[in-house]
């Protein structure tokens, strides 16, 4: 059983700013709930882009009103162009796939439950933990920004097969700057998950207080556990 | 492209494609084991006995961790690699139904029989189970290369993704914010509201991804935009059947939202342990202290789910709880 000692300090005090308490902390249950606010935003993002899409599969003639504000060349008139549908296809792939069913379970409830569940007071490396968060919404907003460059977002699919993906705006609306801001943005997120799942060994592994055994752990510490084993390598 | 040759530039295709399934198909069981994880934990606590075998269950859930590692080429049955990579990739893709399928019995016989607390946290945990069945079987098809090269990029592998991964992780996502929702914010989430979203979600996610099982084997590759051939006009009627359902399922989705935000300021206020659970999280105050446990250490006396148990509370003891009581059987 590990020492008591290692963990009686806490090693860092309370926020006492709104910034330090809110925006930039280092407590594991903000991070959590910070965690939970992008995928919760994220999913809904990533829902509209679904019924867009599948208003266009059932009506393909139909304009869908206001749509040509998002992109005037994907969608003119409201009518989405194929290539469009495929951006849109793109999207609704990634966003849902990183950073919501990846984000959600294992970051948002993670962080706020694993600690908790083996009695640690936080995260062995809170700092790290609040870059994962932090790292992890600049990718996001990376991701979305493609929205919004001339050609719109990448068409690949989420897989980004090459040469779809390597031969550049000649495969498509997309495929010069959208695939760099989509390589940036899974770059990115990556590099978050990886912060967050050394915290989550370590916190599995070295943080659980007297008593706690591995065998004592909740069944939703292992599966964190083993998925953080999973991301890490 | 368009025709055109493509100028060769970078690596080999190939390559690519094996470099990113390496990483993309154990990127889909992170999506899924903490689901595991989440609704084995909410059953726990809802049918109020032991699982069958907590043991097995930890390791079925290392095993699928593992194997998934190996089994990332069943995506690419149809990408010129050697044939026989084919049958070296289906095998681990049928080996890995196995701890699937334990974890999957565990819960099955665990719940036979039990006195289920209904709330909508252990519903949707239930609509995962069948989520998790219903687009695990249509991977049993698709882990062969022979019935795989009929359904490669048709509907038929988007139905099967998105029950077995998407939807099922989406409920994982519910039952875990149902369930924990109180201890997060300190106030509890309206029930019957729940309960809405739950049967409108259960329902809509069947009529949206079961008619792309039926797509697919008529035919309808994946990705397309329009239906212009053809053998695509009579699907056409399918299409908008699933439009309309999925216009549906999205609005349910807003009622979870509104939920959401309604309890998170208007909700009845928490107790410490609603659910009467046993793990750590519910010995604590809610919401919270800053260092978890108010100053205090924890110590942990019991296995985590002690259920079914005569104590002092009631039918269960809470890990931290020093008390001695007789249990049905030492499971761990």
């Amino acid at each position: 059983m590990h020492d008591m000692s290692v963990n009686t300090a806490h090693h860092h005090s309370p926020p006492t700013t709104f910034i330090s308490k809110h925006v930039f902390s280092l407590d594991h249950k903000v991070i959590g709930k910070q965690y939970f606010a992008l995928a919760l935003v994220a999913a809904y993002v990533g829902m509209f882009l679904s019924w867009l899409m599948r208003i266009h599969l059932a009506w393909g003639d139909a304009p869908i009103p206001g749509l040509q504000l998002l992109s005037a060349n994907g969608a003119p008139g409201g009518v989405m162009t194929p290539e469009y549908y495929l951006q849109l296809m793109t999207m609704h792939g990634t966003i849902m796939v990183f950073f919501v069913l990846t984000t959600a379970p294992f970051a948002a409830f993670g962080n706020f439950f694993l600690p908790i569940q083996v009695g640690a007071e936080d995260m062995p490396f809170p700092h790290f933990n609040m870059m994962s968060f932090w790292v992890t919404f600049v990718a996001f907003i990376v991701l979305m920004a493609s929205f919004f460059v001339p050609d719109g977002p990448t068409l690949g699919g989420w897989t980004q097969y090459a040469p779809l993906n390597s031969v550049g705006p000649v495969a498509g609306p997309g495929q010069g700057l959208g695939v760099i801001l989509w390589m940036a943005s899974i770059g990115l997120f990556c590099v978050g998950q990886l912060l967050g799942s050394l915290n989550f060994i370590t916190t599995t592994l070295d943080l659980r207080v007297k008593g706690m055994s591995l065998m004592r752990l909740p069944l939703t510490a292992w599966a964190w556990f083993i998925t953080s084993c999973h991301v890490r390598s | 492209m368009g025709g055109q040759m493509l100028p060769h530039s970078g690596g080999s295709t190939l390559l690519w494609q094996h470099l990113f399934w390496f990483f993309g198909h154990p990127e889909v069981y992170i999506a899924i084991v903490p689901g595991i994880g989440i609704v084995s934990h909410i059953l726990l606590a809802n049918m109020r006995r032991q699982m069958l075998s907590q043991r097995t269950l930890i390791y079925s859930m290392g095993a699928l961790a593992i194997l998934s590692y190996m089994v990332y080429g069943h995506h690419m049955f149809v990408s010129g690699m050697n044939p026989f990579s084919a049958l070296a990739f289906s095998f681990p893709t049928l080996v890995i139904t196995i701890p699937a399928t334990i974890v999957v019995l565990i819960w099955t016989f665990s719940l036979y029989g039990s006195k289920l607390r209904i709330n909508s946290a252990s519903l949707f945990a239930l609509g995962f189970i069948s989520m998790f069945v219903s687009g695990g079987v249509s991977g049993f098809f698709l882990a062969q290369p022979s019935i795989d090269i009929m359904l490669h990029a048709t509907y038929f592998v988007v139905g099967h993704f998105h029950l077995v991964m998407a939807v099922a992780a989406m409920f994982g996502i519910f039952a875990g914010t149902y369930f924990w929702f109180p201890k997060m914010a300190g106030r509890m989430m309206n029930e019957p509201l729940g309960k809405i979203h739950f049967w409108l979600s259960f329902v809509g996610a069947y009529c949206i991804f079961m008619p792309f099982h039926y797509l697919g084997m008529a035919g309808n590759v994946r990705r397309y935009a329009a239906f212009v051939d053809d053998y695509l006009q009579p699907l056409i009627s399918v299409h908008r059947f699933i439009t309309v359902a999925a216009l549906i399922t999205g609005f349910a989705q807003l009622i979870f939202l509104y939920n959401l935000i309604h309890s998170r300021f208007w909700g009845k206020p928490a107790t410490d342990n609603p659910w009467e659970a046993t793990s750590l999280e519910w010995s604590t105050a809610t919401p919270p202290p800053f260092d978890n446990f108010g100053g205090k250490h924890p110590i942990v006396y019991h296995d985590p789910y002690q259920y079914n148990v005569q104590s002092s509370v009631g039918d269960y003891v809470m890990q931290t709880s020093p008390e001695q009581v007789k249990t049905e059987r030492e499971e761990l």
